[in-house]
Protein backbone atom coordinates (compact mmCIF):
# COMPACT_ATOMS: atom_id res chain seq x y z
CA UNK A 1 0.00 0.00 0.00
CA UNK A 2 2.76 2.42 1.00
CA UNK A 3 4.66 1.79 -2.24
CA UNK A 4 1.51 2.31 -4.28
CA UNK A 5 0.75 5.62 -2.53
CA UNK A 6 4.37 6.77 -2.81
CA UNK A 7 4.51 5.99 -6.54
CA UNK A 8 1.14 7.67 -7.14
CA UNK A 9 2.26 10.81 -5.33
CA UNK A 10 5.52 10.89 -7.30
CA UNK A 11 3.57 10.61 -10.54
CA UNK A 12 1.28 13.40 -9.38
CA UNK A 13 4.32 15.51 -8.49
CA UNK A 14 5.79 15.02 -11.99
CA UNK A 15 2.40 15.88 -13.54
CA UNK A 16 2.31 19.08 -11.45
CA UNK A 17 5.87 20.08 -12.45
CA UNK A 18 5.00 19.69 -16.15
CA UNK A 19 1.82 21.63 -15.45
CA UNK A 20 3.71 24.53 -13.90
CA UNK A 21 6.13 24.66 -16.87
CA UNK A 22 3.24 24.53 -19.32
CA UNK A 23 1.31 27.21 -17.38
CA UNK A 24 4.33 29.53 -17.61
CA UNK A 25 4.40 29.25 -21.41
CA UNK A 26 0.65 29.21 -21.91
CA UNK A 27 -0.21 32.12 -19.63
CA UNK A 28 2.81 34.11 -20.74
CA UNK A 29 2.47 33.73 -24.53
CA UNK A 30 -0.30 31.44 -25.69
CA UNK A 31 -3.39 32.79 -23.95
CA UNK A 32 -4.42 35.68 -26.27
CA UNK A 33 -4.18 33.44 -29.34
CA UNK A 34 -5.99 30.62 -27.59
CA UNK A 35 -9.06 32.63 -26.59
CA UNK A 36 -9.72 36.08 -28.12
CA UNK A 37 -11.54 37.07 -24.91
CA UNK A 38 -8.19 36.87 -23.09
CA UNK A 39 -6.57 39.60 -25.22
CA UNK A 40 -5.51 42.37 -22.86
CA UNK A 41 -6.52 40.37 -19.78
CA UNK A 42 -4.57 41.34 -16.68
CA UNK A 43 -2.29 39.52 -14.28
CA UNK A 44 -5.14 38.90 -11.81
CA UNK A 45 -7.06 36.90 -14.39
CA UNK A 46 -3.97 34.90 -15.39
CA UNK A 47 -3.19 34.06 -11.77
CA UNK A 48 -6.81 33.08 -11.16
CA UNK A 49 -6.90 30.53 -13.98
CA UNK A 50 -3.33 29.28 -13.30
CA UNK A 51 -4.38 26.42 -10.92
CA UNK A 52 -6.82 25.17 -13.57
CA UNK A 53 -4.14 25.40 -16.28
CA UNK A 54 -1.75 23.36 -14.12
CA UNK A 55 -4.46 20.77 -13.37
CA UNK A 56 -5.76 20.44 -16.94
CA UNK A 57 -2.53 21.03 -18.87
CA UNK A 58 -2.67 17.95 -21.16
CA UNK A 59 -6.13 18.93 -22.40
CA UNK A 60 -5.09 22.56 -22.91
CA UNK A 61 -1.84 21.55 -24.62
CA UNK A 62 -3.70 19.33 -27.06
CA UNK A 63 -6.26 22.02 -27.80
CA UNK A 64 -3.61 24.70 -28.16
CA UNK A 65 -1.61 22.49 -30.55
CA UNK A 66 -4.72 21.71 -32.64
CA UNK A 67 -5.58 25.37 -32.75
CA UNK A 68 -2.08 26.30 -33.93
CA UNK A 69 -2.52 23.80 -36.77
CA UNK A 70 -5.76 25.57 -37.65
CA UNK A 71 -8.08 22.73 -36.77
CA UNK A 72 -9.91 24.37 -33.94
CA UNK A 73 -11.43 27.75 -33.26
CA UNK A 74 -10.96 28.88 -29.67
CA UNK A 75 -13.20 30.68 -27.27
CA UNK A 76 -16.55 29.87 -28.83
CA UNK A 77 -19.51 30.25 -26.51
CA UNK A 78 -21.33 26.99 -26.09
CA UNK A 79 -24.68 27.11 -24.38
CA UNK A 80 -25.82 23.96 -22.75
CA UNK A 81 -27.32 21.97 -25.60
CA UNK A 82 -28.80 19.26 -23.48
CA UNK A 83 -30.50 20.89 -20.49
CA UNK A 84 -33.02 18.08 -20.27
CA UNK A 85 -30.27 15.46 -20.03
CA UNK A 86 -28.52 17.53 -17.37
CA UNK A 87 -31.74 17.82 -15.39
CA UNK A 88 -32.15 14.06 -15.63
CA UNK A 89 -28.54 13.60 -14.44
CA UNK A 90 -29.23 15.84 -11.43
CA UNK A 91 -32.35 13.87 -10.53
CA UNK A 92 -30.58 10.53 -10.98
CA UNK A 93 -27.62 11.67 -8.85
CA UNK A 94 -29.90 12.64 -5.97
CA UNK A 95 -31.96 9.47 -6.18
CA UNK A 96 -28.70 7.53 -5.94
CA UNK A 97 -27.36 9.65 -3.08
CA UNK A 98 -30.67 9.36 -1.20
CA UNK A 99 -30.03 5.62 -0.99
CA UNK A 100 -26.23 5.40 -0.88
CA UNK A 101 -25.47 8.01 1.78
CA UNK A 102 -27.89 6.81 4.50
CA UNK A 103 -26.76 3.24 3.83
CA UNK A 104 -23.02 4.00 4.04
CA UNK A 105 -23.12 6.52 6.89
CA UNK A 106 -25.66 4.41 8.80
CA UNK A 107 -23.47 1.30 8.50
CA UNK A 108 -20.37 3.17 9.63
CA UNK A 109 -22.14 4.70 12.62
CA UNK A 110 -23.92 1.51 13.66
CA UNK A 111 -20.62 -0.40 13.91
CA UNK A 112 -18.66 2.29 15.66
CA UNK A 113 -17.15 1.45 19.07
CA UNK A 114 -19.62 1.66 21.94
CA UNK A 115 -17.16 3.60 24.07
CA UNK A 116 -14.31 5.35 22.28
CA UNK A 117 -12.18 5.55 25.44
CA UNK A 118 -12.05 1.74 25.50
CA UNK A 119 -11.53 1.32 21.78
CA UNK A 120 -8.46 1.26 19.58
CA UNK A 121 -9.39 4.18 17.39
CA UNK A 122 -6.80 5.17 14.79
CA UNK A 123 -4.24 7.49 16.35
CA UNK A 124 -5.39 10.54 14.40
CA UNK A 125 -8.94 10.09 15.69
CA UNK A 126 -7.78 9.43 19.20
CA UNK A 127 -5.69 12.61 19.05
CA UNK A 128 -8.56 14.57 17.63
CA UNK A 129 -10.81 13.29 20.40
CA UNK A 130 -8.53 14.88 23.01
CA UNK A 131 -9.44 18.52 23.68
CA UNK A 132 -5.77 19.46 23.59
CA UNK A 133 -5.00 17.34 20.56
CA UNK A 134 -2.50 15.31 22.64
CA UNK A 135 -2.45 11.57 21.91
CA UNK A 136 -3.51 9.34 24.75
CA UNK A 137 -6.14 6.83 23.73
CA UNK A 138 -5.62 3.28 24.88
CA UNK A 139 -4.88 0.57 22.35
CA UNK A 140 -6.88 -2.23 23.92
CA UNK A 141 -9.40 -4.01 21.65
CA UNK A 142 -12.65 -2.13 21.48
CA UNK A 143 -16.10 -3.61 21.96
CA UNK A 144 -18.14 -3.77 18.77
CA UNK A 145 -21.85 -3.80 18.19
CA UNK A 146 -23.19 -7.30 17.55
CA UNK B 1 -21.11 40.08 -19.26
CA UNK B 2 -17.73 41.29 -20.44
CA UNK B 3 -15.85 41.27 -23.75
CA UNK B 4 -12.44 40.79 -22.08
CA UNK B 5 -11.84 38.44 -19.17
CA UNK B 6 -11.14 39.96 -15.81
CA UNK B 7 -10.24 38.22 -12.58
CA UNK B 8 -13.64 39.21 -11.18
CA UNK B 9 -16.22 41.44 -12.84
CA UNK B 10 -17.01 43.39 -9.72
CA UNK B 11 -20.33 45.18 -9.41
CA UNK B 12 -22.35 46.46 -6.48
CA UNK B 13 -24.33 43.26 -6.04
CA UNK B 14 -21.21 41.08 -6.03
CA UNK B 15 -19.55 43.34 -3.46
CA UNK B 16 -22.59 43.19 -1.19
CA UNK B 17 -22.80 39.42 -1.68
CA UNK B 18 -19.16 38.89 -0.75
CA UNK B 19 -19.34 41.31 2.18
CA UNK B 20 -22.35 39.43 3.56
CA UNK B 21 -20.59 36.10 2.98
CA UNK B 22 -17.38 37.26 4.69
CA UNK B 23 -19.30 38.75 7.62
CA UNK B 24 -21.37 35.62 8.19
CA UNK B 25 -18.30 33.39 7.95
CA UNK B 26 -16.39 35.48 10.47
CA UNK B 27 -19.38 35.52 12.81
CA UNK B 28 -19.83 31.75 12.49
CA UNK B 29 -16.14 31.06 13.03
CA UNK B 30 -15.92 33.43 16.04
CA UNK B 31 -18.99 31.77 17.58
CA UNK B 32 -17.41 28.35 17.08
CA UNK B 33 -14.15 29.46 18.77
CA UNK B 34 -15.96 30.99 21.76
CA UNK B 35 -18.20 27.92 22.26
CA UNK B 36 -15.20 25.55 21.86
CA UNK B 37 -13.15 27.36 24.47
CA UNK B 38 -16.08 27.68 26.87
CA UNK B 39 -16.70 23.92 26.61
CA UNK B 40 -13.04 22.83 26.69
CA UNK B 41 -10.67 25.59 27.84
CA UNK B 42 -7.62 23.36 27.13
CA UNK B 43 -8.33 23.12 23.42
CA UNK B 44 -5.32 24.22 21.37
CA UNK B 45 -5.52 26.90 18.67
CA UNK B 46 -4.62 24.30 16.01
CA UNK B 47 -7.47 22.03 17.08
CA UNK B 48 -9.95 24.92 17.08
CA UNK B 49 -8.88 25.93 13.55
CA UNK B 50 -9.02 22.30 12.42
CA UNK B 51 -12.54 21.79 13.73
CA UNK B 52 -13.80 25.30 12.96
CA UNK B 53 -12.83 25.16 9.29
CA UNK B 54 -14.35 21.67 9.01
CA UNK B 55 -17.68 22.72 10.54
CA UNK B 56 -17.86 25.97 8.55
CA UNK B 57 -16.96 24.27 5.26
CA UNK B 58 -19.54 21.53 5.77
CA UNK B 59 -22.23 24.07 6.68
CA UNK B 60 -21.34 26.16 3.65
CA UNK B 61 -21.52 23.11 1.38
CA UNK B 62 -25.05 22.42 2.61
CA UNK B 63 -26.01 26.02 1.83
CA UNK B 64 -24.40 25.82 -1.63
CA UNK B 65 -26.25 22.59 -2.40
CA UNK B 66 -29.56 24.01 -1.18
CA UNK B 67 -29.41 27.23 -3.23
CA UNK B 68 -29.96 25.60 -6.64
CA UNK B 69 -33.18 23.71 -5.82
CA UNK B 70 -34.45 26.59 -3.67
CA UNK B 71 -34.15 28.93 -6.65
CA UNK B 72 -35.97 26.37 -8.84
CA UNK B 73 -38.77 26.06 -6.30
CA UNK B 74 -39.10 29.75 -5.39
CA UNK B 75 -37.70 32.63 -7.51
CA UNK B 76 -37.21 34.74 -4.36
CA UNK B 77 -34.01 32.74 -3.77
CA UNK B 78 -32.54 33.71 -7.17
CA UNK B 79 -30.42 36.59 -5.75
CA UNK B 80 -28.44 34.06 -3.66
CA UNK B 81 -27.75 31.98 -6.76
CA UNK B 82 -26.20 34.97 -8.53
CA UNK B 83 -22.72 34.65 -7.00
CA UNK B 84 -22.75 31.01 -5.89
CA UNK B 85 -19.31 30.45 -7.41
CA UNK B 86 -17.75 32.65 -4.72
CA UNK B 87 -19.40 30.47 -2.09
CA UNK B 88 -17.91 27.39 -3.74
CA UNK B 89 -14.38 28.80 -3.91
CA UNK B 90 -14.64 29.98 -0.26
CA UNK B 91 -15.79 26.51 0.74
CA UNK B 92 -12.81 24.92 -1.04
CA UNK B 93 -10.39 27.32 0.69
CA UNK B 94 -11.83 26.43 4.11
CA UNK B 95 -11.53 22.72 3.27
CA UNK B 96 -7.93 23.31 2.14
CA UNK B 97 -7.00 25.04 5.42
CA UNK B 98 -8.62 22.15 7.31
CA UNK B 99 -6.66 19.53 5.36
CA UNK B 100 -3.34 21.38 5.68
CA UNK B 101 -3.78 21.71 9.46
CA UNK B 102 -4.83 18.05 9.76
CA UNK B 103 -1.83 16.86 7.72
CA UNK B 104 0.62 18.97 9.70
CA UNK B 105 -0.88 18.12 13.08
CA UNK B 106 -1.28 14.38 12.61
CA UNK B 107 1.19 13.35 9.92
CA UNK B 108 4.14 15.74 9.82
CA UNK B 109 6.05 14.58 12.89
CA UNK B 110 7.12 11.12 11.74
CA UNK B 111 9.79 9.83 9.36
CA UNK B 112 7.36 9.29 6.51
CA UNK B 113 6.40 11.87 3.89
CA UNK B 114 3.28 13.51 5.46
CA UNK B 115 1.23 13.06 2.27
CA UNK B 116 2.14 9.36 2.12
CA UNK B 117 1.34 9.08 5.82
CA UNK B 118 -2.17 10.50 5.25
CA UNK B 119 -3.04 7.39 3.25
CA UNK B 120 -0.91 4.76 4.93
CA UNK B 121 -0.44 5.59 8.60
CA UNK B 122 -3.24 3.20 9.54
CA UNK B 123 -2.76 0.71 6.73
CA UNK B 124 -4.19 -2.17 8.72
CA UNK B 125 -7.51 -0.33 8.91
CA UNK B 126 -8.20 -0.73 5.19
CA UNK B 127 -9.24 -4.28 6.01
CA UNK B 128 -12.70 -3.93 7.53
CA UNK B 129 -12.67 -7.64 8.36
CA UNK B 130 -9.47 -7.44 10.43
CA UNK B 131 -9.77 -9.25 13.75
CA UNK B 132 -12.43 -11.64 12.50
CA UNK B 133 -15.49 -9.35 12.59
CA UNK B 134 -17.06 -6.74 10.31
CA UNK B 135 -15.59 -3.44 11.40
CA UNK B 136 -16.34 -0.64 8.91
CA UNK B 137 -15.59 2.04 11.51
CA UNK B 138 -11.92 1.05 11.20
CA UNK B 139 -11.69 2.14 7.57
CA UNK B 140 -9.48 5.27 7.30
CA UNK B 141 -11.46 8.46 6.87
CA UNK B 142 -8.60 10.44 5.29
CA UNK B 143 -8.92 9.12 1.69
CA UNK B 144 -12.57 10.23 1.59
CA UNK B 145 -11.64 13.76 2.65
CA UNK B 146 -8.75 13.81 0.16
CA UNK B 147 -11.04 12.63 -2.66
CA UNK B 148 -13.56 15.35 -1.86
CA UNK B 149 -10.78 17.96 -1.72
CA UNK B 150 -9.55 16.99 -5.21
CA UNK B 151 -13.06 17.37 -6.64
CA UNK B 152 -13.58 20.70 -4.86
CA UNK B 153 -10.19 21.90 -6.15
CA UNK B 154 -11.07 21.04 -9.75
CA UNK B 155 -14.37 22.87 -9.39
CA UNK B 156 -12.83 25.95 -7.77
CA UNK B 157 -9.95 26.02 -10.29
CA UNK B 158 -12.34 25.91 -13.25
CA UNK B 159 -14.96 28.26 -11.84
CA UNK B 160 -13.99 31.24 -14.03
CA UNK B 161 -15.99 31.97 -17.19
CA UNK B 162 -12.80 31.29 -19.20
CA UNK B 163 -13.26 27.60 -18.39
CA UNK B 164 -16.99 27.66 -18.96
CA UNK B 165 -16.37 29.10 -22.42
CA UNK B 166 -13.49 26.81 -23.39
CA UNK B 167 -14.62 23.56 -21.83
CA UNK B 168 -18.14 24.15 -23.17
CA UNK B 169 -21.22 24.68 -20.97
CA UNK B 170 -22.41 21.08 -21.24
CA UNK B 171 -19.10 19.54 -20.19
CA UNK B 172 -18.47 22.25 -17.59
CA UNK B 173 -21.84 21.75 -15.96
CA UNK B 174 -21.52 17.96 -16.08
CA UNK B 175 -18.07 18.23 -14.47
CA UNK B 176 -19.47 20.45 -11.74
CA UNK B 177 -22.02 17.75 -10.89
CA UNK B 178 -18.97 16.29 -9.12
CA UNK B 179 -19.97 18.40 -6.12
CA UNK B 180 -22.54 15.72 -5.31
CA UNK B 181 -19.81 13.07 -5.19
CA UNK B 182 -17.73 15.42 -3.01
CA UNK B 183 -20.70 15.84 -0.66
CA UNK B 184 -21.14 12.08 -0.35
CA UNK B 185 -17.40 11.58 0.28
CA UNK B 186 -17.41 14.31 2.94
CA UNK B 187 -20.34 12.77 4.82
CA UNK B 188 -18.52 9.42 4.91
CA UNK B 189 -15.31 11.27 5.94
CA UNK B 190 -17.17 12.82 8.89
CA UNK B 191 -18.92 9.56 9.84
CA UNK B 192 -15.67 7.56 9.78
CA UNK B 193 -13.71 10.40 11.36
CA UNK B 194 -15.13 12.83 13.87
CA UNK B 195 -18.28 10.82 14.61
CA UNK B 196 -16.26 7.78 15.68
CA UNK B 197 -15.02 9.68 18.71
CA UNK B 198 -17.78 12.26 19.29
CA UNK B 199 -20.44 10.36 21.20
CA UNK B 200 -23.21 12.94 21.50
CA UNK B 201 -26.26 11.96 19.39
CA UNK B 202 -26.59 15.63 18.39
CA UNK B 203 -23.84 15.37 15.74
CA UNK B 204 -25.24 12.42 13.75
CA UNK B 205 -28.71 13.97 14.03
CA UNK B 206 -27.49 17.31 12.67
CA UNK B 207 -25.71 15.52 9.82
CA UNK B 208 -28.86 13.54 9.03
CA UNK B 209 -31.00 16.69 9.18
CA UNK B 210 -28.68 18.49 6.76
CA UNK B 211 -28.79 15.57 4.35
CA UNK B 212 -32.58 15.21 4.54
CA UNK B 213 -33.07 18.94 3.84
CA UNK B 214 -30.63 19.04 0.89
CA UNK B 215 -31.77 15.75 -0.66
CA UNK B 216 -35.44 16.65 -0.09
CA UNK B 217 -35.03 20.02 -1.83
CA UNK B 218 -33.25 18.45 -4.80
CA UNK B 219 -35.85 15.72 -5.20
CA UNK B 220 -38.71 18.26 -4.89
CA UNK B 221 -37.10 20.51 -7.52
CA UNK B 222 -36.52 17.51 -9.82
CA UNK B 223 -40.19 16.56 -9.45
CA UNK B 224 -41.28 20.09 -10.37
CA UNK B 225 -39.02 20.12 -13.45
CA UNK B 226 -40.19 16.68 -14.49
CA UNK B 227 -43.84 17.80 -14.24
CA UNK B 228 -43.13 20.73 -16.59
CA UNK B 229 -41.34 18.45 -19.07
CA UNK B 230 -44.34 16.12 -19.12
CA UNK B 231 -46.87 18.86 -19.93
CA UNK B 232 -49.14 17.66 -22.71
CA UNK B 233 -48.64 19.46 -26.04
CA UNK B 234 -51.73 21.43 -27.02
CA UNK B 235 -53.45 21.64 -30.42
CA UNK B 236 -51.29 22.05 -33.55
CA UNK B 237 -52.16 23.90 -36.79
CA UNK B 238 -49.95 24.87 -39.78
CA UNK B 239 -46.83 23.99 -37.78
CA UNK B 240 -47.94 26.25 -34.91
CA UNK B 241 -48.63 24.82 -31.47
CA UNK B 242 -51.05 26.36 -28.96
CA UNK B 243 -48.93 26.86 -25.84
CA UNK B 244 -50.78 29.11 -23.38
CA UNK B 245 -53.29 31.90 -22.84
CA UNK B 246 -52.20 35.48 -23.57
CA UNK B 247 -53.09 36.51 -20.03
CA UNK B 248 -50.47 34.09 -18.69
CA UNK B 249 -47.66 36.21 -20.17
CA UNK B 250 -47.44 39.48 -18.25
CA UNK B 251 -45.93 42.65 -19.70
CA UNK B 252 -42.15 42.73 -19.13
CA UNK B 253 -42.12 39.18 -17.81
CA UNK B 254 -41.22 35.77 -19.19
CA UNK B 255 -43.00 32.45 -19.23
CA UNK B 256 -41.60 29.00 -19.97
CA UNK B 257 -43.73 26.86 -22.27
CA UNK B 258 -43.26 23.44 -23.79
CA UNK B 259 -43.45 22.79 -27.53
CA UNK B 260 -42.56 19.35 -28.84
CA UNK B 261 -40.67 18.44 -25.66
CA UNK B 262 -38.62 21.62 -25.94
CA UNK B 263 -38.69 24.47 -23.42
CA UNK B 264 -39.22 27.87 -25.02
CA UNK B 265 -39.31 31.29 -23.35
CA UNK B 266 -42.16 33.69 -24.10
CA UNK B 267 -41.89 37.39 -23.30
CA UNK B 268 -44.41 40.21 -23.59
CA UNK B 269 -42.65 43.44 -24.48
CA UNK B 270 -44.32 46.66 -25.61
CA UNK B 271 -47.55 44.85 -26.41
CA UNK B 272 -45.93 42.07 -28.46
CA UNK B 273 -45.25 38.47 -27.61
CA UNK B 274 -41.84 37.15 -28.65
CA UNK B 275 -40.34 33.70 -28.20
CA UNK B 276 -36.70 32.67 -27.70
CA UNK B 277 -34.77 29.61 -26.62
CA UNK B 278 -35.09 29.03 -22.88
CA UNK B 279 -31.36 28.23 -22.54
CA UNK B 280 -29.05 31.14 -21.72
CA UNK B 281 -25.79 31.09 -23.72
CA UNK B 282 -23.82 31.69 -20.54
CA UNK B 283 -24.59 28.84 -18.15
CA UNK B 284 -27.80 27.45 -19.57
CA UNK B 285 -29.97 29.49 -17.17
CA UNK B 286 -33.75 29.45 -17.64
CA UNK B 287 -34.27 32.60 -19.75
CA UNK B 288 -38.07 32.34 -19.50
CA UNK B 289 -37.93 32.88 -15.75
CA UNK B 290 -36.27 36.24 -16.34
CA UNK B 291 -37.65 39.69 -17.10
CA UNK B 292 -37.27 42.52 -19.57
CA UNK B 293 -34.84 45.03 -18.08
CA UNK B 294 -33.97 48.23 -20.00
CA UNK B 295 -35.53 46.74 -23.13
CA UNK B 296 -33.47 43.54 -22.94
CA UNK B 297 -34.45 39.98 -22.04
CA UNK B 298 -32.42 39.36 -18.89
CA UNK B 299 -31.40 35.90 -17.64
CA UNK B 300 -32.42 35.42 -14.00
CA UNK B 301 -29.15 33.67 -13.08
CA UNK B 302 -26.38 36.11 -13.97
CA UNK B 303 -28.13 38.94 -15.83
CA UNK B 304 -26.99 38.16 -19.40
CA UNK B 305 -28.92 40.33 -21.89
CA UNK B 306 -30.58 39.64 -25.26
CA UNK B 307 -32.67 41.88 -27.51
CA UNK B 308 -36.29 40.67 -27.82
CA UNK B 309 -36.51 41.45 -31.55
CA UNK B 310 -33.64 39.16 -32.68
CA UNK B 311 -32.31 37.26 -29.66
CA UNK B 312 -28.86 38.88 -30.01
CA UNK B 313 -26.90 40.34 -27.12
CA UNK B 314 -26.57 44.12 -27.45
CA UNK B 315 -23.21 45.21 -29.00
CA UNK B 316 -20.33 44.70 -28.36
CA UNK B 317 -21.43 41.27 -27.10
CA UNK B 318 -21.95 38.51 -29.64
CA UNK B 319 -24.11 35.87 -28.00
CA UNK B 320 -27.30 34.85 -29.82
CA UNK B 321 -30.44 33.00 -28.81
CA UNK B 322 -32.71 31.15 -31.20
CA UNK B 323 -36.02 32.94 -31.80
CA UNK B 324 -39.37 31.43 -32.76
CA UNK B 325 -42.36 32.77 -34.68
CA UNK B 326 -45.47 33.40 -32.62
CA UNK B 327 -49.15 34.02 -33.38
CA UNK B 328 -51.87 35.37 -31.18
CA UNK B 329 -55.25 33.92 -32.09
CA UNK B 330 -58.10 34.98 -29.86
CA UNK B 331 -56.99 34.50 -26.28
CA UNK B 332 -54.23 32.02 -27.10
CA UNK B 333 -50.54 32.18 -27.98
CA UNK B 334 -49.41 29.86 -30.79
CA UNK B 335 -45.79 29.05 -31.41
CA UNK B 336 -43.78 27.56 -34.26
CA UNK B 337 -41.53 24.88 -32.78
CA UNK B 338 -38.82 25.28 -35.48
CA UNK B 339 -36.30 27.99 -34.61
CA UNK B 340 -35.53 30.89 -36.96
CA UNK B 341 -31.95 31.27 -38.23
CA UNK B 342 -29.75 32.82 -35.53
CA UNK B 343 -29.77 36.61 -35.53
CA UNK B 344 -32.78 37.02 -37.84
CA UNK B 345 -35.35 39.69 -37.02
CA UNK B 346 -38.51 38.41 -35.37
CA UNK B 347 -41.07 41.07 -34.60
CA UNK B 348 -43.28 38.84 -32.48
CA UNK B 349 -47.06 39.08 -32.56
CA UNK B 350 -49.22 41.95 -31.45
CA UNK B 351 -51.46 41.37 -28.48
CA UNK B 352 -54.97 42.78 -28.79
CA UNK B 353 -56.05 41.76 -25.34
CA UNK B 354 -54.78 44.11 -22.62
Amino acid sequence: MTDFVRTSLQALEAYGVFGVLFAGAFLGRGLPGFDPGAKGAGLGFRLLIAPGVIALWPWLALRWWRQKRGGLRGGGADASRAPRRLRAAHALAWKGLAVLIPLTVGTVLWWRPIDPSEGDLPESLAKAAQPSGIPGASSTPRPLRP
Amino acid sequence: MSTTYRAIDWNRQKRLYDLALGGLLLLGFATFIVVSWLRSPNTTVETVILRGTAVTALLLLHIILAIGPLARLDPRFLPILYNRRHLGVTMFLLALVHSVFATVQFHALGNENPLVSVFTAYGRDYNVFAGGGFNPGHFPFEPFGAGALVILFLMAATSHDFWLRNLGATFWKAMHLGVYAAYGLLLVHVALGALQSERSPVYPLLLALGFVVVAGLHLAAARKENRLDRTRTEAEQDGFIRVCRVSEVREGRGKVVLARSQRIALFRHQGRIVATSNVCRHQGGPIGEGRIVDGCITCPWHGWNYLPENGCSPPPFQEQLETYDTRVVGDHVWLKAEANPLGSQCAGSLVDIP
